[in-house]
């Protein structure tokens, strides 16, 4: 279901209103209905590190550069590297080290092999520190967790999540809305569509075997 | 989950607070007016008339011919057609597929009294080989196609009525012994017709003879002259340039008894023995004026029996006689009556009264209508601002209203008349006082009354509109006519735009209450206007309009064969609580209706800020007693209240519900009130 979709089903379960043909300027309670559901999405992501979080990528090391913003990166706000994940394709393992050892290592000017990446930090907001100086491009590859997506044109659908579990959002989307009126209505919003939530919730996170959404995070050090 | 009742009253209210304004009432509808057994009734239509069959009253039936296969005789669409001598039936479609061997014809002005019982073990026979084996009333299998057929008959039967014949828009009409008669002119001759059932039929303008050589009292009303070719309707003074009367002289007002409109001049006799010379004839009635206004009354004086008494705007003052079907003139002074004119008429206490167009009002001589003489009691008034309308409040007072006040006149004649203010601020728009009980007028203050009272004064004046003034602004100087509808208890004022205010009188046990509504005719303003019961019980309402017609109104389902629309918007409801949301979930709508009626409801929410898609719901026509049985078929048509569900959305403070309705076919329909479900939610963030 697309956003347009979930705004509707929100829109039908809760009776707020008729449903919707766009979202385009949409009126005060769909407006909510958006709003709640993009939130509902948001906190599903950031629940856990949902396997369909999971993603790769690779920077290009150059000569004469060791730090590396979050945009040299490509990631995105909210995407959260693997910090033991990084891998020198020309050299094969690279250590991490914590940014304060890598900068003990500078200190030392060391004569290192500058041939090769050997040692990768993070600091927070995703920037790169890496060690030592190469004199030839190196490609490092690295896992992350991608950020969470958010849903405000119609056509946004919430990615990774099977559309079978789809009205997980809505059910937790009118549960906020069911805090919102008040009264005994609310309290049996809250409480039903709580649960709703929470019954989908479950059956989507105990998935066994492999595809088991429980993330195990395997070192790719040291293997 | 909480459920609220909401009955429908109070009509247009637009003057109280948001808050405080009960729900119940109007904020704004059209075709609606409130009803005194409760709720909001929409009006019937109305349709074109002459006497003959009613349009709306016509239906279809379905007439099966068997052995088709073999028949001799065509029938065919759109023919009059007569079955054995017995029935005769209009053909207004055929279907020769959905029975075999049978013809099915859809037929319509049939007169169900000539429909034998026993048409399924005796048929009648069509043709030698084919024959009428039943008639079935309004049998179409689908609403379309009943509506097809009912539109068929009533366009058929719509189109033999004709127009009032003549030239010019019609003057108007009145209604006296269950007939109606029409005034208009032709070119500029005026003419006056009156129904029957083959259409309209002419009367006559009757005549006013100058007599000389006449011995006073020699002649006297109700003798024939001229060879019993005209009958004197009444023997009237002749007055010299000074006002001297001249007793060798009269007046006779003639009524044509024969074709020839005026007698020969010369000498002439009279049946009661009397001899006397015609000098000249004159027709004092010139083309009609632009509206009827009239009184019935039997003056007990000829012209015999109940008479209108009637006045146009520009003629002077006439009578009409029904048993003679004639139009008399009625002057103070027959040799004066060049450009004279009254402009209204009353009666009280057997004295006839019309306004001269002027600031003063003549009163006849008590119980002799046509003779003005001051010596017998006869007088003229003056009242010091033109007169609006004038009409008797009850046998002692007439009220005589200028466009700012009002003023009664007391008294049996001109010895001991009196004429005093009673309403210093209660005026009236031209023909716009009516009587329901008091007197009401339309003003530019509104709608004012005028009751009887015990205080000093004995009237006691108001306005009674303030609850809808805003919407009466500007409304005085496009005010036409007016009527009332006693079995509605009901006034109605018609105005140029094509529209008319209702005022429903309901009693309570606080006294009155007076409940609004506007009503439209579209492109057809009420010129004239007449209600009356008929000897049948009905009380019916004719008009005049632009065109040549003469309409009965609060007839038939919709506006001589066009759509009527209607709505009801009501005051938005916060069910006690307008600081706390509501979910609202679902309205029953209670309604009182003959047939079903589809109708369309609207809502929003918080006074309009948040709207939804409309619902629909029905006035179901007495779904639980079979009231008519015909042949092998069963008719629901009782009256009875129903309720339909409409599902509802939203959140929010306060609900506010419309009920839309368009058709040609739908009976008139009474709705009752509503109950809301609903669930209380915290507090109002809007």
């Amino acid at each position: 279901m697309d956003l347009l979709g979930l705004t509707n089903a929100f829109l039908i379960e809760s009776g707020a209103s008729d449903v919707v043909a766009s979202l385009d300027e949409p009126a005060d309670d769909v407006a909510q209905a958006i709003h709640w559901l993009d939130k509902s999405w948001t906190r599903f992501q950031l629940q856990r590190y949902w396997r369909f979080r999971f993603a790769e990528r690779t920077i290009a090391v150059t000569i004469g550069k060791t730090e590396y913003t979050a945009a040299d990166l490509g990631a995105a706000q909210g995407d959260v590297i693997i910090r033991d994940s990084f891998w020198n394709t020309n050299s094969g393992v690279i250590e991490y080290l914590s940014y304060e050892d890598i900068r003990v290592l500078r200190r030392a000017a060391n004569s290192a092999d500058r041939t090769k990446v050997k040692h990768v930090a993070m600091l927070p907001t995703n920037i790169l520190h890496t060690y030592p100086d190469v004199t030839s491009t190196q490609t490092l590859s690295y896992d992350y967790w991608k950020g969470v997506q958010t849903l405000s044109e119609a056509t946004d659908t919430p990615y990774g999540l099977p559309e079978d579990y789809h009205m997980l959002i809505t059910h937790k989307a009118l549960s906020d809305y069911g805090a919102l009126i008040g009264g005994q209505e609310g309290q049996n919003l809250y409480n039903h569509h709580g649960s709703e939530y929470r019954i989908l919730y479950n059956a989507y996170a105990t998935f066994s075997g492999e595809d088991n959404q429980i993330p195990a995070i395997r070192k790719s050090l040291g293997v | 989950m909480a459920s609220k009742y909401v009955p429908l009253r109070g009509g247009l209210t637009l003057s109280t607070s948001p808050l405080d304004v009960y729900p119940g009432a109007l904020k704004d509808s059209l075709n609606y007016h409130e009803d005194t057994r409760g709720g909001y009734t929409r009006i019937d239509g109305y349709e074109r008339y002459d006497g003959k069959a009613s349009p709306s009253e016509n239906t279809y039936y379905f007439a099966r011919f068997d052995s088709w296969d073999t028949h001799v005789t065509d029938i065919l669409i759109n023919t009059t057609i007569t079955v054995d001598s017995t029935i005769e039936m209009r053909v207004v479609a055929l279907d020769t597929t959905t029975e075999a061997d049978t013809l099915i014809a859809v037929v319509c002005s049939v007169d169900a009294t000539t429909i034998p019982a026993d048409l399924d073990t005796t048929p009648l026979d069509w043709d030698g080989t084919s024959s009428l084996v039943s008639m079935t009333l309004r049998a179409a299998t689908t609403d379309t196609l009943d509506d097809a057929y009912l539109q068929a008959s009533w366009d058929y039967t719509r189109g033999l009525i004709s127009e009032i014949p003549g030239t010019e828009t019609p003057a108007g009409c009145l209604q006296i012994n269950d007939s109606v008669v029409a005034f208009r002119t032709d070119t500029a001759t005026p003419k006056v017709y009156y129904s029957t059932a083959t259409g309209w039929t002419e009367g006559t303008i009757g005549r006013v003879a100058e007599v000389t050589g006449y011995t006073a009292d020699s002649i006297l009303p109700g003798e024939t002259i001229a060879g019993a070719t005209f009958r004197v309707a009444a023997v009237c003074e002749w007055y010299d340039s000074t006002g001297t009367s001249d007793v060798t002289k009269a007046w006779l007002v003639l009524i044509p008894l024969t074709a020839a409109t005026a007698p020969s001049t010369g000498a002439s006799t009279a049946s009661g023995g009397a001899s006397f010379t015609i000098a000249s004839v004159i027709n004092p009635v010139v083309a009609w004026g632009s509206y009827i206004e009239y009184e019935l009354h039997n003056f007990l004086v000829d012209p015999e029996d109940k008479a209108a008494w009637f006045c146009d705007g520009t003629n002077l003052a006439m009578c009409y006689s029904d048993t003679y079907h004639c139009v008399l003139p009625i002057s103070a002074n027959y040799n004066t009556v060049a450009g004279t004119l009254a402009t209204s008429i009353g009666v009280l206490d057997d004295q006839l009264m019309y306004a001269t167009g002027g600031g003063s009002f003549v009163i006849s001589e008590p119980g002799n209508p046509f003779n003005f003489g001051g010596l017998y009691g006869a007088a003229e008034v003056g009242v010091g601002a033109l007169i609006t309308d004038m009409e008797a409040s009850d046998g002692e007072h007439m009220m005589v209203y200028s466009s700012r006040d009002a003023k009664k006149l007391t008294g049996t004649d001109s010895s001991n008349f009196t004429f005093k203010t009673s309403g210093g601020n209660t005026g009236a728009e031209a023909r716009s006082v009516r009587k329901l009980d008091d007197l009401y007028s339309f003003s530019t203050r509104g709608v004012n009354q005028l009751s009887r009272t015990e205080a000093i004064g004995g009237y006691l004046g108001g306005s009674v509109s303030v609850h809808v003034a805003e919407s009466l602004i500007g409304m005085a100087s496009k005010h036409l006519c007016s009527t009332t509808i006693p079995g509605k208890e009901q006034i109605r004022w018609y105005f140029s735009d094509n529209r008319f205010l209702t005022m429903t009188r309901l009693q309570t046990e606080n006294g009155p209450r007076f409940s609004y509504s506007f009503c439209t005719y579209p492109d057809r303003p009420v010129r004239s206007v007449s209600t009356t019961v008929w000897t049948t019980g009905v009380e019916r309402t004719f008009f005049t309009s632009d065109d040549g017609y003469v309409y009965e109104a609060d007839k038939g389902t919709n506006f001589d064969g066009a759509t009527l629309y209607s709505f009801i918007e009501l005051h938005a409801n916060h069910l006690g609580d307008p600081g706390a949301d509501k979910a609202f979930k679902r309205v029953f709508w209670e309604a009182k209706s003959d047939e079903d009626a589809v109708l369309t409801l609207g809502f929003t929410l918080n006074y309009g800020e948040k709207s939804f898609e409309t619902a629909s719901i029905q006035a179901f026509g007495g779904q639980y007693v079979y009231d008519e049985g015909l042949y092998d078929v069963a008719r629901y048509d009782s009256s009875t209240r129903t309720r339909s569900r409409a599902l509802l959305k939203g959140r929010g403070f306060a609900i506010t519900f419309s009920v839309d309705h368009t058709s040609q076919f739908t009976k008139s329909f009474n709705l009752t009130g509503y109950t809301i479900h609903y669930n209380q939610l915290g507090r109002s963030r809007s």
